[in-house]
């Protein structure tokens, strides 16, 4: 009886502390979210009172909209593609960096200086360098290939987008693994030379599995920022040329406020948190059954 | 060993060279006339000028969009930090079922973009009349911060003994002054953390202040520079030295805190 109350009080004080945070965010988190999937339900345009139940027309209309399979499309491009990029050169410039004796501090800082910008500025500077200072180096040196309209064709739109999110994000990955391979055993690193492992074989076959965990964040964490991708698509190509780097995100904000179909918009922002939480759900699945293997 | 040493050194300046090309670019075309951004935007300036400078600024109140994204920051973090502590102080003490179910509630959300309830959320805000209000962006992005701060704070206290509790408890210490005189001093180095990381996050947030703040005089830094750089489109002179403004404080704040910052990634990343 004695040990019950001990529990029942230990349960009041943690909901006393607890509470504030509770209200907040079940107020400003969770009921926006039940009420997304409310709204999915509805025909409705944001602002006049009467909402229409469609059940799950929403739904069903999104998967026969080709703007939305192109969305759906362009993001899961995006996402696998700045994932790949992303993780496999923050590891070489990590690799790099974990080499060096001198100006180590930095030359990290360099790469991370992206991080600290707003996303309105980034827009800007990489707008300046695609629609100005490429094609006055294209004309000046003569390597025309610089000089394409690069928001002007999907292709060169999609790869546009790719770069500067390289630019963003890489520099926050290094930092992590660079903290993952300064924990790496340096006598495993000597056996591996005495042995004849090249720098490639050291890099991909050695060290990056001896820091796996840190490998796991990184890919989760590009994972979900390119999903979720919003601010460069915005503010730099605005979705276009076409329409065609639309994420779903992009789509569900423009569904909402171009077109003021709120009902639409929601049920395409709830698809897109249906794949953010299969993927990295899968993602971690997957590789916490590597890490016990190893 | 001493020539790999140099190539890697190489190699890594280069690349280091490469990531600043963008920003070096925007700072030597910033002090150049508008005809010489045109014609020589890869050239150092020849006939460097604070022209455009002077020019940016008269055009806009720079102060106040600055005091406005300090409030609105500040106010966040005084919210995130303290109800984040102390819910984390007691999910991490307490070992009943309730209190693995609410560290589930709060953490689970991390996998829920803020995109995913952007729609709903502004709706409500309109509805409790807190639109183009300062301290209530502040409180709201707090909130979106809240999962991620328990979770640090959660990692943290673990490490902290739990017989400190219990000898204060003996004394006669009552649950909030322990928290107060007691724990929370000693979550300093997470709580630095925690300010760093959200400081990043709050002052650079862009969508939520693009959806409620529609006023004039309570738009943030980054609002300022999306309306400022949509009105003089092209007009290289004056959007130049308005990126550099509005880059600016960050770019201080974080060659102020960099040791720190570096320190608060690895302890996130390592804590997932």
């Amino acid at each position: 009886m004695k040990k019950r109350n001990a529990y029942k009080r230990e349960n009041l004080w943690l909901i006393a502390f607890a509470l504030p945070a509770l209200i907040l965010f079940t107020l400003f988190v969770i009921y926006p979210f039940v009420k997304g999937i409310h709204y999915s339900f509805y025909d409705w345009d944001g602002i006049s009172p009467d909402m229409t139940f469609v059940g799950f027309s929403n739904y069903t209309k999104m998967f026969k909209n080709e703007h939305f399979l192109s969305a759906l499309w362009f993001t899961f491009k995006f996402a696998v593609v700045t994932v790949i990029t992303q993780n496999l050169g923050a590891l070489i410039i990590a690799n790099l960096l974990d080499n060096l004796t001198r100006f180590k501090n930095l030359l990290r800082g360099i790469f991370f200086v992206p991080n600290v910008l707003p996303g309105v500025i980034v827009a800007f500077i990489w707008s300046f360098i695609f629609t100005k200072v490429l094609p006055t180096a294209a004309s000046q040196t003569g390597l025309e290939v610089l000089g394409i309209s690069w928001f002007g064709q999907p292709d060169t739109a999609f790869w546009s987008t790719v770069i500067v999110a390289f630019w963003l994000g890489t520099g926050y990955l290094v930092i992590i693994y660079l903290a993952g391979l300064s924990t790496v055993d340096t006598n495993v690193i000597e056996a591996a030379q005495i042995d004849g492992a090249n720098s490639r074989q050291m890099l991909f076959r050695i060290k990056a599995p001896l820091i796996l965990s840190a490998v796991i964040i990184g890919i989760f964490l590009t994972t979900m920022n390119g999903l979720k991708q919003f601010e460069i698509v915005f503010l730099m190509t605005k979705g276009g040329p076409y329409r065609s780097t639309e994420t779903l995100a992009l789509l569900s904000y423009n569904t909402a406020y171009i077109r003021y179909n709120f009902g639409q918009a929601a049920a395409q922002a709830i698809i897109l948190f249906v794949l953010v939480a299969l993927v990295t759900m899968l993602q971690l699945g997957v590789m916490k059954g590597k890490e016990v293997e190893s | 060993m001493k020539k790999k040493n140099y190539t890697a050194l190489i190699v890594t300046v280069l690349l280091a060279l490469l990531f600043a090309i963008p920003i070096y670019l925007i700072i030597i075309n910033s002090f150049k006339t508008y005809g010489d951004i045109f014609s020589h935007s890869m050239q150092f300036p020849l006939r460097p000028t604070l022209e455009n400078f002077a020019n940016a600024w008269n055009r806009a109140d720079y102060m106040k969009y600055f005091f406005n994204t300090l409030i609105s920051t500040l106010i966040g973090l005084v919210a995130v930090v303290s109800v984040s502590a102390l819910a984390a102080y007691k999910l991490s003490r307490t070992k009943t079922k309730l209190s693995s179910l609410l560290f589930a509630y709060f953490t689970i959300s991390m996998l829920l973009p803020f995109e995913v309830i952007m729609l709903p959320l502004v709706s409500l805000l309109k509805d409790l009349g807190i639109l183009n209000n300062l301290p209530a962006l502040g409180i709201v992005q707090a909130s979106t911060h809240i999962a991620f701060s328990i979770f640090l704070y959660h990692g943290f206290i673990k490490s902290i003994p739990q017989q400190l509790d219990e000898a204060a408890r003996i004394d006669g210490c009552g649950e909030i002054r322990l928290f107060l005189q007691i724990i929370f001093p000693l979550l300093k180095p997470i709580t630095a953390t925690v300010i760093i990381l959200n400081t990043l996050n709050f002052w650079n947030s862009f969508l939520l202040p693009l959806l409620i703040l529609t006023k004039e005089e309570v738009k943030t830094l980054p609002l300022f520079a999306y309306s400022f750089l949509g009105q003089y489109s092209s007009n290289y002179d004056m959007q130049l030295p308005a990126v550099i403004m509005t880059g600016l404080p960050l770019v201080i704040f974080y060659l102020l805190m960099q040791k720190n910052i570096i320190k608060g990634i690895t302890a996130s990343s390592i804590k997932g």
